[in-house]
């Protein structure tokens, strides 16, 4: 605690003395040179103007000629030279300056212009746009991008276009081989990013995220994909760096609409599993926006308003289609030549449940500019939503399930649904200062990001009972049983059930239910110094401070207290059910059993049960970093970047102790050249060590008390009264059951998953990854550069939980790379702990002390001895960047890549896992074994082409535009189970990679609009947005359970070894007759129809 | 338009070559396959694993007599024994002399299998040809051969599968005899240097210690019989606490607290003991098994087999054939289990005789849609039902044979009585 009050005190300390500033630049950089253009020589004392969207600033050039501004806005600038001692004015239009980068606008002036008074020359040549103030790796998006292009409407679907990034398994883009669970998304300096798993509200629909706004509110997405330097982490993929509009001198907003109707979209393809009767489809209702955004002067250049809102409306319906399987007579299916279940369509039988989306996108700035180089900018922005999804499968991309028909089985649709609140609000003040003629500057940012989140059913019903599960492939989970579906009813005479549901059937309650609210309270101070010592120097320094808060309750539904569980039936008819438990102070998971019986975990009378786990989390954040950028006297075209960050992070879990405390030393070091002074060329080069910014889930999870406990293979005839299957409707029944003879001591029949105990290893260290990057950039003609990027990235640490003791009890730590001293410290705890225990052996206390110490030392010892994490990916980028003038824009690049490890990130994709820091990867040592290979995000080409071309046409203007990607398919595996009978669909039978790539993806999109000038500054625009114009429907991804035995790793085997694999029972393995199927396929031809007016 | 300086787009190329060549390699480790251990398993799931370390036993060690547990495998005279820890209650163990805690055994259920674990995958094409790559010698002489399954998926690392399901740390060839090893002999299974290769196809197999040459040899115990037959359900007994009496301990089924290895190791060690008591001893490691290694072993013994257990053995197991009460009417179609030490062929039925209140009875068979054959475990079904209040007796001639036509030498019987109500 002290170190949070200590941030603050420095924090208010820094505001109250003016020094305070903000994290992300939001602004740009003009530099140049003034000489005469007969001798080459500098010209010092003339006065260089910038005049763009919010007014002018000015400076002198200085002995060498040289001049910069900093703090630009961005937007279209004109630069203006006034020579001394004449009225000599030469100017150059059209200087695009962007967020973060740093552009060369040299002039040269002739010595006759000198001499001619009262003259203005005007340069007409294009202004150079290649950064030349860093080596960062990345791309930005300005406006006519967005707006000329078919693009999804919100700025995370955007940031795909850059080159080499892709959106993976998790909905988020993945950038320089990360997930894309491990990108920082900055919205006007402030950090936006999902603070439970690091994402964006994007993609997995059912967990919260980052704040993800509309395009029309944006002026700028910036990529930063690499190479960024000391002031900037928290990220191991990309920093995502967006700019919202602001007001101007001028106003200047728009309305704009779009209309997405389902009979302007194809149908989708429709995923079927074999062996399982039902096959289900979310098909497009419409999806409609309607918004405005408008910005200008309350005062002119010194007080500017812009304001936003896009409300979008959303309606999806899910298809549940019904197929019979046939009997052969003898109770199985009948199969075909290739031994697949021969099925029957029963159309009637399909079933129909919609979904609904609402989404309220706002947003508004106020920028007061007091006086010159001073500037303070508010900002607010939100995303509230509210959906009613169907839950399960679609989505979520695991087998389709049922449509949770209720207690009945039959209910109304809106049983299928959950409904999901989810709310993010941000609100940020930020002040820039630049003192002493400007070579001070300072920035101080202060906001707030807020995340609230909820989900349950929106029938209140179902939140009153047990979630039933029966298990699939048998006549209880058969939809004639469920459901009475017509021709689908159990064959009395051989029990054969046509409509089996897998894996498994749901019915009665709504199963388990989240709310969260989380606040990230953010602060940024930020110092530049400028001044000449041998050279120009750049020299930065700043804190950036997180404080984030998470308050979470999950839940299971039930009728009342001491009555929440799920429910589940095994195929022998024996019932599981599982709740929420928690270990009392003193108490050990391996004390469970032995020193209590196992009954006290479901007894609410014990007070370990818990009907929900409620836990609140926090994490605090401290960064100091120093940079220093040199150009040296006589080379000033050449700057060299040296800088460190020093962050740390803490996490509390849910009774206020820390559990990791990092001490993060991230240096950067990078060189760029300007090999002709001009601004048209770049040389890069590029290194530094990057941390992760670890989000809070896993404290919630594993620090925040979850603990289950399964009651195992309950005979039903122990529930009385009720003792059938058929006649559980989910009202706590199962805790009338009896699990028999009393033999509560070591007791089988009770299960446990024991991650929230809280163990970790000491001196965790941070998860982080090395970086090297270079480029080379030439702007081959005017208007087009041509660039090429290599990227070397390689993991050196993780943070990551698991098991290394047969207790199975979870533990964090630094698998593959465990300090010395944490082996030490495990060593001496278990010395210590077990020898009171020894000598104290009434002594409950200290025999849990005792036993916990030894499966830490056990789980560490396990991680000593495991693989380091991998994650190496390698890329070469080759850009061609024509930006829009003579009527045409087009951006080409083409990436090479490759990406290898064990280690995929901080999410899985295997089982869809979103685990930041808690994912499968260590969680047993049965599961290194083959992990390294192609990760899933390793798609070795990738394509890409942006373009549109203007033309005048009638009164108006005529736009074009096409987009076309093609990208190599992602790696497949040979998966197995870990336990017999479960669903832990994680070990790799085979190395990584083994089962070959999915097909490659192309698709063509194309926006077409026409735009007429209605009246003096009013334009009205007409467009279509095409996407997959082909309709293309290539596999995303398979089935890649080889089987669902437990069967032990092939070590580096190949599909020859297959044959001779076994089962843990040591007889050979079933293979899965789905493996190698399609489970997702390419989001099928769609469009939309839009009007936009602008003024 | 200018140029760049020529070394840089090279330079460019020259990282693109390195990115190209960054693929991963997960080929098997190329060199000699290690044969890491290999694990004498019986039926029980009892393991007796010989490692590099493995050494001889210490000199004046021999079968039956009091060794170190610590030291659990070891070689004595050419064969493998092991040490199985006694039971705590034992009163021979002499408080801090380790090695009177454990009892020195050598000779194994004749079923066992042998499991050879190596470090790394082994060329399939001999087990695609199903060539059996090892073979197997006994004394004295057999006309059995060696049987080999090999197993691909096992790893060097692990938590699950080897501690909880017991897969092997790594691939694994299993050999047993064929049709079945010989009982009461010493048994030499050799692996194959010639067909158990390295990837490559061609690099033999190595190993350090005794592992060095992918041999073992065990001794095997008696062909015997026992028979389960219908019994009423045995009062429920209460858990085993501290140690009996002096006196109880030592009885194959008074192994209270251990788990199912030291029970199995324990009745190996009596049957070792005494050869005629080999019948008794497998009741004894059925008993310790069948309880899961649960802390009642011993005291449930006569619950643990479903349906009851009235079993007799040999002439010298008679104390095993607890007298039979009556069995309820509600099991009068319960299943007679006879359990051979080896498997039997379908002509068993032949050596089996019932009488029914001493009257020649054979209103029984077998269900052949359930058995099959050879198998250790035979079971037999009334023809319609035991008749109320009838005594049956059912016995195993002496000249029942395994399959390699080794005969019991002893007959086995036993009997039960239905309830008249």
């Amino acid at each position: 605690m002290n170190r949070i009050r200590g941030a603050i005190i420095l924090g208010l300390l820094t505001f109250a003395v003016g020094n305070s500033a903000w994290a992300q630049e939001t602004t740009g950089r003009v530099i140049g040179s003034v000489t005469d253009s007969d001798t080459g020589a500098p010209l010092p004392g003339v006065t260089v103007i910038v005049q763009g969207p919010q007014g002018e600033d000015a400076t002198i050039t200085d002995a060498k000629g040289q001049y910069l501004f900093t703090a630009l806005a961005v937007g279209t600038y004109v630069v203006r030279y006034y020579v001394a001692n004449t009225s000599t004015q030469v100017e150059r239009p059209g200087i695009i300056v962007s967020a973060e980068k740093t552009v060369r606008v040299n002039a040269k002036i002739a010595s006759t212009a000198q001499a001619n008074a009262q003259q203005t020359y005007v340069i007409t040549g294009k202004a150079p746009t290649i950064d030349v103030g860093s080596p960062r790796v990345g791309t930005t998006f300005d406006q006519d991008f967005t707006l000329n292009l078919a693009l999804d409407p919100n700025y995370g679907a955007v940031i795909s276009k850059a080159p080499g990034a892709f959106v993976d398994g998790s909905g988020n883009v993945s950038i320089g081989g990360a997930t894309g669970l491990e990108n920082m998304y900055i919205v006007n300096g402030m950090n936006v990013t999902g603070m439970r798993y690091g994402n964006l509200e994007a993609g997995q629909p059912s967990i919260s995220g980052g704040t993800n706004l509309p395009t029309e509110f944006l002026t700028q997405i910036g990529v930063n994909a690499g190479g960024y330097q000391a002031e900037f982490g928290g990220a191991m993929g990309g920093v995502i760096n967006t700019v919202l509009k602001s007001g101007t001198n001028e106003f200047h907003g728009s309305v704009f609409g779009s209309w997405a109707p389902y009979w302007l979209s194809a149908s989708p393809t429709t995923v079927t599993t074999l062996g399982s009767s039902i096959a289900g489809v979310q098909k497009r209702d419409f999806d409609d926006r309607l918004g405005f955004e408008v910005g200008g002067p309350l005062i002119k250049d010194k007080l500017f308003f812009w304001a936003g809102m896009a409300p979008q409306i959303t309606d999806t319906h899910v298809l549940r289609y019904t197929y019979a399987l046939q009997d052969n007579g003898m109770g199985m299916p009948k199969v075909d030549a290739a031994g697949n279940a021969v099925t029957t369509f029963l159309p009637n039988d399909t079933q129909r449940a919609n979904e609904t989306h609402r989404t309220y996108s706002y947003a508004a700035t106020l920028d007061y500019i007091p006086k010159t180089d001073h500037k303070l900018e508010l900002t607010i922005f939100g995303t509230p939503s509210f959906n009613n999804d169907v839950r399960g499968g679609l989505n979520g991309g695991s087998p389709f399930d049922a449509l949770y028909p209720g207690p009945t089985g039959n209910g109304p649709t809106t049983y299928a649904q959950e409904s999901l609140t989810r709310t993010n609000t941000d609100v940020s003040a930020h002040w820039t200062s630049k003192l002493f003629d400007r070579h001070w500057q300072i920035d101080a940012l202060a906001g707030l990001h807020s995340e609230y989140f909820y989900d349950r059913s929106p029938s209140s019903a179902l939140n009153s009972l047990n979630q039933l599960q029966y298990a699939g492939g048998g006549p209880s989970a058969n939809l004639g049983t469920q459901e009475n579906l017509p021709g689908c009813n159990v064959n009395a005479a051989d029990n054969f059930a046509p409509c089996p549901v897998n894996p498994f059937y749901l019915r009665g309650g709504f199963g388990e239910i989240t709310k969260s609210t989380g606040n990230r309270w953010t602060a940024d101070l930020k110092s530049m110094h400028l001044f000449e010592a041998g050279g120009h120097h750049e020299l930065k320094y700043g804190w950036h401070l997180e404080l984030q808060t998470l308050d979470i309750s999950r839940s299971y539904s039930g009728p009342g207290p001491g009555q929440h569980a799920l429910d589940w039936f095994n195929p022998d008819g024996t019932l599981n059910s599982q709740s929420f438990f928690r270990l009392k102070p003193g108490q050990s998971p391996a004390d469970e059993g032995v020193l209590f019986p196992n009954s006290d975990l479901v007894d609410p009378a014990k007070g370990l049960y818990q009907d929900a786990l409620n836990a609140s989390v926090k994490s605090l954040t401290d960064a100091f970093f120093l940079q220093e950028t040199f150009s040296p006297q006589g080379l000033r075209n050449l700057s060299v970047n040296a800088g460190v960050r020093y962050e740390f992070q803490t996490l509390y879990d849910m009774n206020g102790a820390s559990f990791i405390d990092t001490r993060n030393l991230a240096p950067r070091v990078g060189a760029v050249y300007d090999p002709f002074n001009d601004g048209r060329s770049k040389i890069s080069v590029g290194y530094g060590q990057f941390y992760e910014a670890i989000p809070l889930d896993m404290a919630a999870r594993y620090f925040g008390g979850e603990n289950f406990v399964q009651r195992q293979e309950i005979p039903l005839s122990s529930c009385a009264p009720t003792t059938t299957q058929a006649s559980f409707v989910g009202a706590g029944e199962w805790h009338n059951c009896s699990l028999g003879p009393p033999d509560p001591v070591a007791d089988g029949s009770y299960s446990k998953t024991n991650n929230g105990t809280g163990l970790h290893q000491s001196h965790i260290e941070g998860q982080y990854q090395n970086e090297v990057v270079a480029t080379l950039e030439r702007e081959l003609m005017e208007d087009m550069t041509v660039r090429v990027d290599y990227m070397h990235r390689w993991l050196g640490r993780v943070v990551e939980d698991g098991y290394g003791d047969d207790n199975v009890v979870d533990v964090l730590g630094n698998p593959g790379n465990v300090p010395a001293q944490a082996i030490t410290d495990a060593q001496k705890q278990f010395d210590t702990t077990s020898a009171m225990a020894a000598a104290n052996p009434n002594d409950s206390k200290l025999a849990a002390e005792a036993a916990n110490a030894k499966i830490l030392l056990n789980t560490v010892k396990a991680f000593a001895s495991e693989p380091k994490p991998e994650r190496t990916y390698d890329s070469l980028s080759l850009t061609l960047n024509k930006r829009f003038s003579r009527n045409w824009f087009v951006r080409g690049a083409y990436t090479y890549s490759r990406l290898v490890g064990n280690y995929e990130g901080l999410y899985q994709s295997e089982q869809n896992y979103v685990a930041p820091n808690g994912t499968n990867a260590y969680d047993t040592q049965d599961l290194v074994v083959n992990a390294r290979g192609y990760l899933p995000n390793d798609h070795p080409h990738q394509g890409k082409i942006d373009g549109y071309y203007s033309h005048p046409v009638g009164p108006g203007k005529l736009t074009f535009g096409l987009s076309f990607l093609a990208r190599s398919g992602m790696p497949r595996n040979d998966m197995s189970n870990l336990i017999p009978g479960a669903n832990y669909q994680i070990v790799f039978l085979l190395p990584r990679g083994s089962a070959g790539r999915t097909p490659t993806t192309t698709q063509l999109d194309s926006h077409i609009s026409y735009a007429q000038k209605i009246q003096k500054g009013v334009t009205l625009e007409a467009f279509v947005d095409l996407f997959n114009i082909f309709d293309e429907r290539a596999t995303q991804m398979t089935d890649d359970n080889y089987t669902y035995d437990a069967v032990a790793p092939i070590q580096n085997g190949t599909a020859n070894d297959l044959k001779f694999a076994k089962n843990v029972s040591g007889q050979p393995v079933a293979k899965n007759a789905n493996f190698g199927r399609p489970i997702s396929y390419q989001a099928p031809f769609y469009s939309r129809l839009g009007l936009r007016l602008m003024f | 338009m200018k140029r760049f300086p020529r070394a840089i787009p090279e330079a460019l190329l020259g990282l693109l070559a390195i990115a190209g060549s960054c693929a991963p390699s997960s080929n098997v480790q190329s060199g000699a396959p290690v044969l890491t251990s290999l694990t004498l398993s019986d039926p029980s799931g009892s393991k007796v694993t010989v490692t590099a370390d493995t050494a001889s036993c210490p000199s004046g060690a021999a079968e039956g007599k009091d060794c170190d547990p610590g030291t659990s495998v070891c070689q004595l005279d050419n064969v493998i024994c092991s040490c199985g820890a006694k039971d705590m209650c034992d009163p021979t163990i002499k408080a801090g002399d380790a090695t009177t805690s454990g009892t020195l055994n050598c000779t194994f259920a004749p079923m066992s299998t042998v499991v050879a674990t190596f470090d790394r995958l082994l060329y399939t094409a001999p087990f695609e040809a199903n060539t059996q790559v090892a073979k197997l010698t006994a004394t004295p002489t057999t006309t059995a051969a060696a049987a080999t399954d090999y197993t691909s998926s096992g790893a060097t690392l692990g938590l699950f599968f080897p501690d909880f399901f017991g897969v092997q740390k790594g691939p694994s060839i299993a050999v047993t005899g064929n049709p079945a090893l010989p009982t009461g002999s010493t048994v030499t299974l050799a692996l194959d240097t010639s067909n158990v290769l390295a990837k490559d196809g061609k690099t033999r197999f190595t190993g350090m210690g005794l592992l060095a040459d992918g041999i073992i040899s065990f001794k095997t115990g008696a062909f015997s019989a026992s028979i389960t037959v219908p019994a009423p359900p045995a009062p429920m007994a209460p858990p085993a606490m501290g140690c009996p009496d002096a006196g109880m301990a030592g009885a194959a089924g008074a192994d209270g607290g251990a788990d199912a290895t030291e029970a199995d190791a324990e009745a190996g060690v009596e049957a070792g003991a005494d050869g005629g008591t080999e019948a008794g001893a497998e009741a004894g490691a059925d008993a310790g098994v069948s309880n899961d290694g649960g802390g009642e072993a011993g005291a449930e013994a006569g619950v643990s087999d479903a349906g009851g257990a009235t079993e007799t053995g040999g002439a010298a197991d008679a104390d095993a054939a607890v007298a039979s009460t009556d069995v309820p009417s509600d099991m009068s179609t319960a299943s007679i289990t006879l359990n051979f030490t080896n498997p039997v062929g379908m002509d068993i039925l032949g050596h089996v005789t019932m009488t029914e209140n001493g009257a020649p009875f054979t209103a029984f068979g077998i269900d052949m849609t359930k058995q099959s054959f050879p198998n250790a475990v035979v079971t037999l079904n009334p023809t319609t039902a035991w008749a109320a209040g009838k005594t049956y007796s059912i016995t195993i001639d002496m000249s029942a044979a395994d399959v390699l036509m080794k005969t019991l030498g002893t007959p086995a019987s036993a009997n039960f009585t239905m309830s008249s109500n």
